[in-house]
């Protein structure tokens, strides 16, 4: 009895701290923001922003920690990553993850804008966080770029120098811009890079993020294991590498970019001036998405009833695909030329594109025109933007589960770390990756025998 | 409360905390509970007013202030203490300098190798000009690919190719410089592009170095002819 009451006291001082720490907080701008807990399962495509910027601190975190290490410097930087890579404990999971999540930051990026972009929601007073919401996922894909180019291997060195040169191409600033980035040579476009790479994008970026955070924030935990779950899992199935030490004295071979510039690299390959195919095109891209909500400016938002907007993001995703998988073919005939084997014939390119283009808006506005008006209960299923399923495990059920995951989890860590010590970091992530995701499901569960406690 | 902007608007009482609470908007007139005048300020300028109907909870109408035309006190106080913020920030113009640091190439002349030591048709990277800095030595820029074309003669021309300045290299086998990330082919006799994007660029001639050989056969390098990373001008 006495240690009932001990216990129940305690439990009331805790709840008295938690409720002076939250009377506080009502002071700070943090409680500006009205965190969600979803208590089901929610579709993630509704807090898609907020995934991607849990990769971001997934980054910030990692990326910090390779800062212990790396040096940015053109003749030890290389060596810097493979010590990082191959000699430091833990380097490896710290780098491999670091990689995978800059790579799944950007595809959540794009995901989300294009979820949001066919769902309208650049409209409802929106404007401000879908234009920073553009600038942001800009600003991502060049931090990721400067990323890969502090590595120093073949593809960072030649990245930085066709960088550099589009930066120079750009009529009137160009030339000013290009030489605050060479400095006085090579070494010191890396350690500006690494300047670039470290604070001052992470620090815009940050700020962006202020105002782009709406609200209200969906802070789903489980599906918050997951993604990161999968970054490591991902990293443990295709570890990443160092790539070709940069020599000076032996020119590259042929190199592709990273895939979220082979979209960039297959313009330029198909022969029109750097700055229309490296600079001017991309800009383009990014500026109908930027004035779009000026654009279409009616209050329907479902993508059905506006064809314009809808085939214009079709016709937008459809060319990010194709030139992204253009760009990685190579013609692998070692005999042709190589200016013969690197060209791509403009007219098959852009022919490809002005068909997407086309067949895109073919379909968004025959579907509007004649598919449209035949569903006449649309307007009411399209009401509730947020499925929601109930995934309901019974009271007795509950405990069980949660104990045989928990068992699972610990014969999985103990795997993970066997894996770790006998040297295999890089397998190792895929059990701990495994982990993280048993978490995710054990959380949801937590949650379900809560709301059934309620209920 | 001459200088208070008034208009009449409706205003909901329940909708009117809101207004208070954010930060951007400040309530400066209120005539009775209902109606009220909100100065929109920019960096503490007057800037405009916008009408806000917190009921619909979005701004109806914006439209610019009048201002009085006789400067008030209050604006010239304001507007000398701008001056002032001005001239304590121009002695930073000339913050571009601290941006750029230029590159200075001391042309001199250097022996790279011996002719004996470079078969017909075959190639050597070496550093042009040096400077004994390992870090600058390393720069891509710096360096150059000498040529022993299969007729005997030597030829060197820079690594930086003119369309986006990735490395290029002599290859043997075909006997022309190439470019391995968008194929300009360069011919090694005149160092001008002949395919790819760089032969349809404005300048096409690969930047050279000047070679001297003496009479024991060493090759000396002696000035560059060019610019290295055409459309570079700028920081050369």
């Amino acid at each position: 009895m006495e240690k009932k009451g001990l216990s129940r006291r305690l439990l009331n001082r805790l709840a008295d701290i938690y409720d002076w720490l939250l009377n506080r907080l009502e002071r700070t701008i943090l409680m500006g923001i009205r965190f969600v807990l979803p208590k089901k399962i929610l579709s993630p495509h509704g807090f898609l922003g907020m995934l991607t910027f849990v990769t971001f601190i997934i980054l910030g975190i990692t990326g910090a920690l390779l800062m212990f290490y790396y040096k940015p410097s053109l003749t030890s930087a290389y060596e810097s990553v493979r010590l990082i890579n191959e000699d430091i404990a833990f380097g490896m999971i710290i780098r491999n993850i670091h990689y995978h999540a800059s790579n799944a930051m950007i595809f959540l990026a794009i995901y989300h804008m294009f979820y949001q972009f066919f769902a309208g929601r650049y409209k409802i007073r929106n404007e401000v966080i879908w234009i920073t919401g553009v600038i942001l996922g800009v600003l991502t894909i060049i931090e990721a770029y400067t990323g890969y180019d502090l590595i120093m291997n073949e593809r960072a060195v030649l990245a930085i120098n066709i960088g550099a040169s589009l930066t120079s191409s750009i009529p009137v600033a160009g030339q000013f811009l290009a030489s605050i980035l060479i400095g006085s040579g090579f070494s010191d476009i890396l350690i500006h890079y690494y300047a670039f790479h470290v604070f001052i994008i992470p620090l815009i970026m940050l700020l962006l993020i202020t105002i782009h955070f709406p609200r209200n924030l969906i802070l789903d935990m489980p599906m918050i294991a997951i993604i990161s779950g999968a970054i490591i899992i991902v990293g443990g199935i295709t570890p990443v590498s160092l790539g070709t030490k940069f020599d000076p004295n032996i020119p590259p071979g042929i190199t592709v970019p990273e895939w979220y510039l082979t979209g960039l690299y297959a313009f330029i390959r198909t022969g029109i001036d750097k700055f229309i195919a490296g600079v001017l095109l991309p800009t383009l891209l990014v500026i109908i998405f930027l004035i779009i909500p000026f654009i279409d400016r009616g209050p329907k938002l479902s993508w059905a009833e506006r064809p314009f907007a809808t085939g214009l993001g079709i016709a937008g995703l459809g060319q990010i695909i194709i030139t992204t998988v253009w760009g990685f073919y190579i013609n692998p005939d070692p005999t042709l030329d190589l200016a013969e084997r690197l060209m791509i014939d403009p007219f098959l390119f852009y022919g490809a594109l002005a068909i997407i283009t086309a067949a895109a808006f073919g379909f968004t506005y025959g579907y509007h025109i004649w598919v449209l008006p035949k569903r006449k209960n649309y307007s009411e299923k399209s009401k509730s933007n947020i499925k929601q399923w109930n995934l309901k495990i019974e009271g007795k059920r509950l405990l069980l589960s949660i104990i045989g995951l928990l068992g699972a989890q610990f014969i999985i860590d103990i795997m993970g770390l066997q894996m770790y010590m006998s040297g295999h970091a890089d397998k190792a992530m895929i059990w701990i990756g495994a982990s993280l995701i048993i978490f995710a499901i054990i959380l949801h569960i937590m949650r379900s025998g809560i709301e059934d406690d309620k209920g | 409360m001459k200088d208070i902007y008034f208009y009449n608007i409706y205003l909901y009482h329940k909708g009117f905390r809101d207004v208070k609470n954010n930060l951007f908007l400040s309530v400066y007139s209120l005539k009775y509970s209902f109606k009220v005048a909100i100065k929109y300020s920019l960096f503490g300028f007057k800037t405009g007013l916008i009408l806000v109907d917190l009921h619909e909870s979005r701004c109806l109408i914006k439209f610019r202030c009048k201002t009085d035309m006789k400067i008030s006190r209050r604006d010239a106080l304001k507007s000398l203490a701008a001056l002032s913020g001005t001239l304590a920030l121009t002695p930073f113009l000339p913050i571009g300098d601290f941006l750029i640091q230029s590159t200075t190439f001391n042309i001199q002349r250097q022996r790279i190798a011996n002719i004996k030591d470079i078969p017909f048709n075959s190639r050597l990277i070496f550093t042009y000009p040096i400077t004994g800095n390992t870090e600058r030595d390393n720069d891509p820029f710096r360096k150059f690919v000498l040529i022993r074309l299969p007729n005997g003669q030597f030829k060197a021309y820079s690594t930086v190719c003119l369309h986006l300045w990735c490395l290029v290299d002599y290859k043997t086998e075909r006997q022309q410089i190439e470019c391995p990330c968008h194929g300009s082919i360069y011919d090694p006799n005149t160092g001008i592009a002949i395919r790819g994007p760089a032969a349809l660029q404005p300048n096409k001639t690969l930047p050279e170095v000047k070679l001297e050989i003496d009479e024991k056969g060493d090759i000396y390098a002696n000035g560059i002819i060019g610019v290295i990373g055409y459309g570079k001008e700028g920081s050369k």
